[in-house]
């Protein structure tokens, strides 16, 4: 059966999942690390780096680092949000050929989907190296307010890494399944996300049958873990400017090393009471000495440090609440997602908020993507029982006089569907009307997402409210959705599909998936290039090593010096290949290299 | 104290570590370059100085073509001076660089640097200041002439200053290009493979101890016995060169090792 990986694509990390022998596993990346931050970067020398390394540089390249990419997928340039990431992003952003936005990394333009791609592809390396074998099909997480050009981009990204995205599933869904995983629940669920650059509170309803029904979400994209990290280094930089009068936010290198090491003190004390922040020669005093930053930072503090934005998420949950008009006992469980709920403070003031205390059942981390893991499993996998039904993540409807929004279709309707509603006219001898198809929960237009529009000519002069006008929604079972506008009087009607846009052309994205692919195969032949050059690098040196003892033990013979000749010739050989960086060649002397340093350590074994 | 420039250029020459310098600039007042200097070092002792004599300027040489400033092939310069000299020459290096400086004369290098340019010790490599005959040398000729000998780290510090006045100076850039080029491939070589992976050397507690920078702080906070000497170069922020210097630096100090 073909493996499929579940990807929790996060904002600032993300993490692959996959289910062998029925068991959801998260798969470790190279580092060992369950999770990879969602950060890509281009060094100076044009090299790509992504996770790890490349958030280890964010500081230092900040205008070459790429994060938080999420908060700008599938986003058009005129948005708000787009704005607000402009205002704080140190990488530059541009708007694109088609309204889109695009980031600038070392003069070359790069389509978010695109920066997206590069941590799907790290993900499915991770995946391929630990299962040995190509990864084709993906289920891939977002948050549940993502509208469908978000979702179209997030599938966008997966194509370009050369994911077959079979599914896109909602976060708290998944975490959700993760809970539900193997157990039999009917329930109304909670799900308090804290990441490290978000917030999302989502209530969902667990059905038998295998519906999991959002039934309202809200959230905060700028507030997360690193704001949390963000406090710590105010903290530092003002007590060493009180001990020093040096402001470390001059020095980048400083400030790259604070911000590590804020994260790391935030995430001991989860564990612990206290915690030494130790950081050597952190900058310098400008009389030829480097001062040195050494501080304890306890629970305490942090918790005062961060006490209103651990408040903020709390009034967010209230309002949720409210907007769904549940009261806090209506909810059976809370899930806890997000590295940052590990925070005592946190789960201590979700528990006192929601009355209980939160599920211990999954893992903060992990759940998402093992989530998503158990959704592709089920997927390809016939015999399993559970199934998610694929809903609309938001309500559709048209725009009507006065700029509201009128609702066709509701927020997690089970696709595919149809509506119909009539409308009519709002003016005296109104010839024309103009439907405006829109996305969105709100009640006005304007704060929701506009699909598509058109224009239904030829009606009858009449006073306002005569002529009526019949509007049909429909979502077939791919997700596309048509809108049709028809006069019942004279049964004109014209109609319009809208296709969810990423703001990529299928051309774009060819080009995208190409360059993508030529990337990869230079990494997988650098990486067995790399890996050889090791192998023949110790083998040599074993090999030059075993020299004179061999020498003297053979010298006496023609054939040991030949041998010996025979054995100088391919360790040149080998050097050569390496210097030319030749992988066919250096594969094809590690079998003589292999045979030599034998038999040198046969003779030498004999010899002695 | 290091001074990387003075034994990185001078450490790939033949036999005369003086060859590399332009000749155009004398040697420091001996009293100076006695304090600047721990007494061990192999580069020529200050008092022997006036005694060795100087090669006549060689005529300079007119390097107005973009060729001019090619990075020379560094397989050409280990072939030139052979490969045992190079290696001869490294082990020379180490001799010369593997002991730490006792504190002691660590602070009076810092005393004597400051006295006698009054400006810190870790600030960009030294060139030595022009005699008075010479201080009116054009800097083009002065890089030209630098590169031309071989010193690549003086020619690089007088092709900087040229670019801060101005920038968009072509032969400036390009001899910059090609020093740095150079640098990197000696400091490389130095080092050793690069997919080694570096660990510290010396006990937590230790570290403040240690007579480094807050750049070399920077470099050393990333390694941890995971990430390899390439991809610390690709996380240090800081130009390869630069990157390259205090990395060797702190294998010569001992502050790094390697399994």
């Amino acid at each position: 059966m073909e493996k499929v990986i579940g990807i929790d694509l996060g904002t600032t990390n993300s993490c692959v999942a996959i289910v062998e022998n029925g068991q959801p596993t998260v798969i470790p990346n190279r580092g060992g690390y369950k999770t990879t931050p969602s950060m890509i970067a281009v060094t100076e020398a044009g090299k790509r780096l992504v996770g790890h390394i490349a958030k280890r540089q964010a500081i230092t390249n900040a205008e070459n680092t790429v994060y938080a990419a999420k908060r700008l997928i599938g986003r058009k340039w005129s948005s708000p949000q787009v704005k607000n990431a402009i205002a704080t992003s140190s990488y530059r952003i541009v708007e694109g050929p088609h309204h889109d936005c695009r980031i600038v990394l070392r003069d070359k333009e790069f389509s978010v989907p695109e920066v997206s791609a590069m941590i799907l592809q790290e993900m499915r390396v991770i995946a391929e190296d630990y299962l040995g074998a190509p990864v084709q099909k993906a289920v891939i997480t977002v948050p549940a307010y993502f509208n469908d050009n978000q979702r179209q981009a997030t599938k966008d990204a997966g194509e370009i890494a050369g994911l077959d995205v079979i599914r896109i599933i909602n976060e708290p869904t998944a975490a959700a399944l993760a809970y539900g995983y193997g157990r039999n629940v009917e329930k109304t669920v909670a799900v308090y996300d804290l990441g490290g650059g978000t917030f999302d509170i989502s209530i969902l309803e667990i059905a038998q049958n295998g519906v999991f029904k959002v039934i309202a979400t809200a959230g905060d994209t700028f507030l997360g873990g690193e704001d949390v990290d963000a406090r710590i280094v105010d903290w530092l930089v003002q007590g060493f400017k009180d001990e020093h009068q040096l402001d470390l936010r001059q020095d980048r290198m400083a400030l790259q090393r604070l911000k590590d090491a804020a994260e790391k003190a935030k995430c001991e004390l989860s564990s612990v009471k206290e915690t030494e922040i130790n950081l050597p020669f952190i900058i310098s005093s400008g009389r030829n000495e480097a001062l040195h930053l050494q501080r304890a930072l306890s629970r305490a503090v942090l918790e005062e440090l961060s006490a209103d934005l651990v408040e903020r998420t709390i009034d967010i949950c209230k309002q949720t609440l409210d907007d769904a008009r549940l009261e806090k006992d209506e909810i059976d469980e809370i899930l806890l997602v997000g590295g940052m709920t590990r925070m005592p403070k946190i789960q201590d003031a979700v528990s006192k908020f929601f009355g209980r205390e939160a599920s211990k059942g999954i893992h903060p981390d992990e759940c998402v993507a093992l989530g998503a893991g158990i959704q592709g499993a089920a997927l390809v996998d016939e015999s399993h029982e559970m199934i998610l039904l694929d809903v609309t993540p938001h309500a559709l409807g048209i725009m009507t006089f006065g700029s509201y929004f009128e609702e066709l279709i509701p927020q997690n309707t089970t696709v595919p569907t149809s509506r119909t509603k009539i409308f009519t006219t709002s003016r005296d001898n109104q010839t024309a009307v103009k439907i405006l198809v829109m996305q969105g929960e709100s009640e006005k237009a304007e704060d929701n997402e506009v699909l598509g529009e058109f224009i239904l000519t030829g009606l009858r002069r009449a006073p306002k409210g005569q002529v009526e006008i019949e509007v049909t929604f429909e979502i077939n079972a791919d997700g596309i959705v048509s809108v049709r506008a028809k006069d019942l009087e004279t049964s004109l009607e014209q109609s319009i599909q809208v296709t969810a846009t990423s703001g990529l052309t299928r051309d774009e994205i060819k080009n995208m998936i190409d360059n993508a692919k030529e990337h990869m195969v230079e990494r997988r032949v650098s990486e067995e290039f790399e890996g050889l050059k090791q192998e023949a690098q110790k083998l040599a040196a074993e090999i030059e090593k075993l020299f004179p003892q061999v020498e003297q033990i053979v010298a006496a013979s023609d054939f040991g010096r030949e041998a010996i000749d025979k054995a100088r010739g391919i360790v040149a050989r080998v050097k050569v290949a390496i210097d030319k960086k030749d992988t066919a060649s250096l594969k094809e002397q590690i079998e003589g290299l292999s045979r030599t340093q034998r038999m040198f350590k046969g003779v030498v074994a004999k010899g002695q | 104290m290091i001074d990387d420039n003075d034994d990185l250029d001078g450490g790939w020459d033949d036999a005369d570590p003086e060859k590399d310098r332009p000749t155009a600039n004398p040697s420091p007042p001996a009293t100076a370059k006695a304090t600047a200097r721990p007494a061990n070092r192999a580069t020529p002792k200050p008092d022997e100085a006036p005694t060795k004599p100087k090669r006549p300027t060689p005529p300079v040489l007119r390097l107005d073509s973009a060729s001019a400033f090619e990075r020379p092939d560094p397989s050409a310069v280990i072939s030139r001076r052979g490969r045992g000299a190079l290696l001869d020459l490294a082990d020379g290096a180490q001799d010369d660089l593997a002991r730490a400086p006792e504190a002691s004369e660590a602070l009076d290098l810092v005393a004597a640097e400051v006295d006698r340019h009054d400006e810190p010790a870790h600030s960009p490599p030294v060139v030595p200041s022009p005699s008075p005959s010479t201080r009116d040398v054009d800097p083009t000729r002065e890089m030209r002439e630098r590169f031309s000998l071989g010193d690549y780290s003086g020619a690089l510090v007088v092709a900087e200053s040229i670019l801060e006045d101005d920038p968009a100076h072509q032969e400036a850039l390009r001899c910059v290009e090609s020093c740095r080029m150079v640098l990197e491939q000696m400091y490389t070589a130095r080092i050793g493979p690069l997919e080694r992976v570096p660990f510290i050397a010396v006990p937590q507690e230790q570290l403040r101890w240690l007579n480094i920078d807050h750049r070399a702080g920077f470099v050393l906070s990333h390694i941890d016995g995971a990430c390899s000497l390439e991809q610390i170069l690709d996380v240090s922020g800081m130009p390869t060169l630069d990157a390259l210097r205090i990395l060797y630096e702190l294998v010569q100090q001992r502050v790094i090792s390697f399994r």
